[in-house]
């Protein structure tokens, strides 16, 4: 019985597992192993490319690549991923930021019509983002916001805020009242209580929102395609550009770009893991 | 200068169509510990958070040391406020905790005055080794007695309890409430403790202020009220074993109960109509009446015991010594004191109607 439950748990994962292995193994191949009908799995050093069967020799190769510029004068794949990441780090910053703010307005103040304004907030996320991109194209036109790191700042801040206010509301709807009040009636202002009192409580649910709203702006492909081509280019538009290279698609390549583009994204989750599962499951467990 | 450090005048205060406090009147002396004690939502809580400055009394004025406090700030009335559930913030220790109001800005204080008071309070309540400690990591006890400190350490002109010994276990409540009176005399600073607990009322209260429903009830002594509850509703709530509460009507020179059993002889002064009678536990003999009496039940008190009488239809709650020879099935003839008694008028239909139960 146990045996067959582990045989069970084993296989899942190894499945839900597959791509990602394979993804870190085509990252480590020449393009000729990688693109090869036999499926190459089996790293030993020394093995000739191209050779027939599923042992392949691994490689820096496709990492090389990766960070070196492409030709003169073109971005390297560095750019891009600092692209990515002023675009991904202030979206979150200003969306956790008014996301907090707002959710302890909507928290502590009697707002004339509070449940209309939150479903409101929440009604900007009603339809799929992408409808929108050609309106926005053309007034982001207008202020030459495209190809900037601002326009798309702006617009990832703005589909992320609804997400940040609302998770935000219910960590902040868990702080006790009593905290800032006895703060307020011991001579604090409302300003010094939010500063001293809210935000050092409300930190776990900042990391947690700030983990969605960068794995979203991370992401993000289809504004980014359309309003950011040409400068200030993020890593996913920079991926697919690669697609119509004429030596073919030069997977190792994507691999290895892949690999570096999600590890900072998996390395801020694991730093902020424990909150996260705090996170999540807030409000479920009466503490 | 009057005596009177706080006045409340008139003041009601409602939450939509919820009556929290209705003109409300009262004082607290310069040097004055009143409690003020009631159920649960009698109105305890936003008395003392109108007191405060947290909430906005929708009529009525508070003036503190003769001067309209109002419209003032929280900060600007230089009170202490501490709550039930102690709310010391997590994650900081005790010490900083306690420093955190005299910090406050515009206070002014040097830091060689900030760690003063901070020693001069962990020495008062004893919680010198716990300075340095994380407020999570401390007992309800000790929690108390941090956000007591808390609360003293920048010596407001006036202290709000609220309910704070309600979460502490019953051993530890009858300490700090010994201690939390000691202190306040120590300190002079005058202070209004909320409870709803009859026995802390008793024991603590220089002035007891009895509030229901958004209402004072009374406002005496502790011994007054005790004695001469102006309301079988004030009877009730103060203590414990709890009074009797008959329904009698005069006839034929007495008091007689319901069901016509003759109970105190009628005085010249007493009125004819129906009226109830209240009569403490400890007010009643079993012996000496004229009418007999089963005993249905008895419950140890400790140091006493409670004899549960049926009597002329009613179940009278009598309390008698330890020792008393007494068991279950009984014949007994209680007799009522007739100066401990207390007569009310029938209250009107509603809140003041005899109730069943025992407690």
């Amino acid at each position: 019985m146990r045996a067959l439950r582990w045989v069970t748990i084993v296989l899942g994962v190894m499945f839900g597992l597959l791509p990602l292995l394979w993804l870190v193994l085509t990252a480590f191949k020449h393009h000729p192993d990688a693109i090869t009908t036999t499926a190459k799995f089996v790293p030993i050093p020394g093995t000739a490319v191209g050779s027939a069967g599923v042992a392949f020799s691994p490689t820096l190769e496709a990492f090389g690549a990766t960070g070196r510029a492409a030709a003169d004068g073109e971005p390297n794949f560095l750019d891009y991923v600092l692209n990515s990441a002023i675009i991904g780090l202030c979206s979150t910053a200003a969306s956790v930021g008014l996301g907090t703010s707002c959710a302890y307005g909507f928290s502590r103040f009697r707002i004339a019509g509070a449940k209309d304004w939150l479903f409101f907030v929440l009604s900007t996320r009603f339809f799929p983002p992408l409808a929108v991109v050609a309106p926005i194209l053309i007034m982001y036109r207008s202020v030459h916001l495209p190809n900037t790191h601002l326009g798309l700042i702006i617009l990832y801040s703005a589909f992320n805020l609804s997400l940040a206010t609302w998770l935000m509301k219910g960590f902040i709807d868990e702080i006790p009242r009593a905290y800032e009040e006895s703060a307020v009636v011991d001579g604090y202002s409302r300003m010094a209580t939010f500063f001293r009192l809210i935000l050092p409580q409300a930190r776990t649910g900042m990391a947690v929102t700030a983990v969605f709203c960068i794995i979203s702006s991370w992401n993000e492909f289809g504004f980014a395609m359309t309003l950011n081509n040409a400068h200030a280019v993020p890593v996913p538009v920079y991926f697919a550009g690669l697609q119509g290279n004429i030596e073919g698609v030069p997977w190792p390549r994507i691999a290895a770009g892949t690999l570096l583009f999600v590890s900072p994204i998996v390395a801020f989750t694991i730093m902020v893991r424990k909150h996260l599962l705090r996170g999540v499951t807030f409000g479920t467990i009466k503490q | 200068m009057s005596d009177t450090f706080l006045s409340v005048r008139g003041v009601s205060k409602r939450f939509g169509s919820v009556t929290a406090l209705a003109d409300i009147e009262l004082t607290v002396g310069r040097d004055e510990l009143l409690v003020v004690v009631g159920p649960t939502r009698a109105g305890k809580t936003t008395l003392l958070r109108v007191i405060a400055g947290l909430e906005r009394p929708d009529s009525g004025t508070i003036e503190m040391n003769g001067a309209d406090v109002s419209d003032a700030s929280p900060a600007a009335r230089d009170v202490a406020l501490v709550f039930q559930n102690f709310s010391l913030y997590p994650n900081w220790s005790v010490r900083k905790n306690i420093e955190f109001p005299l910090r406050a800005p515009g206070r002014g204080l040097t830091e060689e005055q900030i760690q003063g008071q901070v020693s001069f309070v962990a020495g008062l309540l004893r919680i010198e080794h716990l300075l340095d400690r994380k407020s999570t990591r401390l007992s309800g006890g000790e929690m108390q007695r941090v956000a007591i400190g808390r609360a003293i350490a920048r010596k407001p002109r006036l202290f709000l309890m609220d309910e704070p010994l309600t979460n502490l276990d019953a051993k530890l409540r009858e300490a700090l409430r010994v201690e939390l009176v000691e202190l306040r005399r120590k300190l002079g600073t005058p202070m209004i403790f909320v409870t709803h607990n009859q026995a802390e009322a008793l024991s603590m209260g220089d002035r007891v202020v009895v509030l229901s429903e958004g209402r004072v009830l009374q406002d005496a002594t502790p011994q007054e009220i005790y004695r001469k509850p102006r309301s079988p509703a004030v009877a009730r709530q103060l203590g414990q074993p709890r009074i009797n509460v008959l329904a009698v009507f005069a006839n034929d020179g007495f008091l007689r109960t319901g069901s016509g059993v003759p109970l105190l002889p009628l005085r010249p002064d007493t009125p004819r109509q129906p009226l109830m009678l209240g009569v403490r536990p400890e007010d009643i003999a079993l012996e000496g009446g004229s009418h007999p009496g089963t005993v249905e039940l008895l419950e140890n008190m400790g140091p006493a015991k409670i004899a549960v009488v049926a009597w002329a239809g009613e179940h009278v709650h009598v309390l008698v010594p330890k020792s008393a020879p007494l068991k279950q099935g009984d014949r007994v003839y209680p007799r009522f004191d007739p100066d401990r008694a207390v007569l009310w008028p029938v209250p009107e239909r509603g809140g003041d109607a005899p109730r069943e139960g025992t407690n």
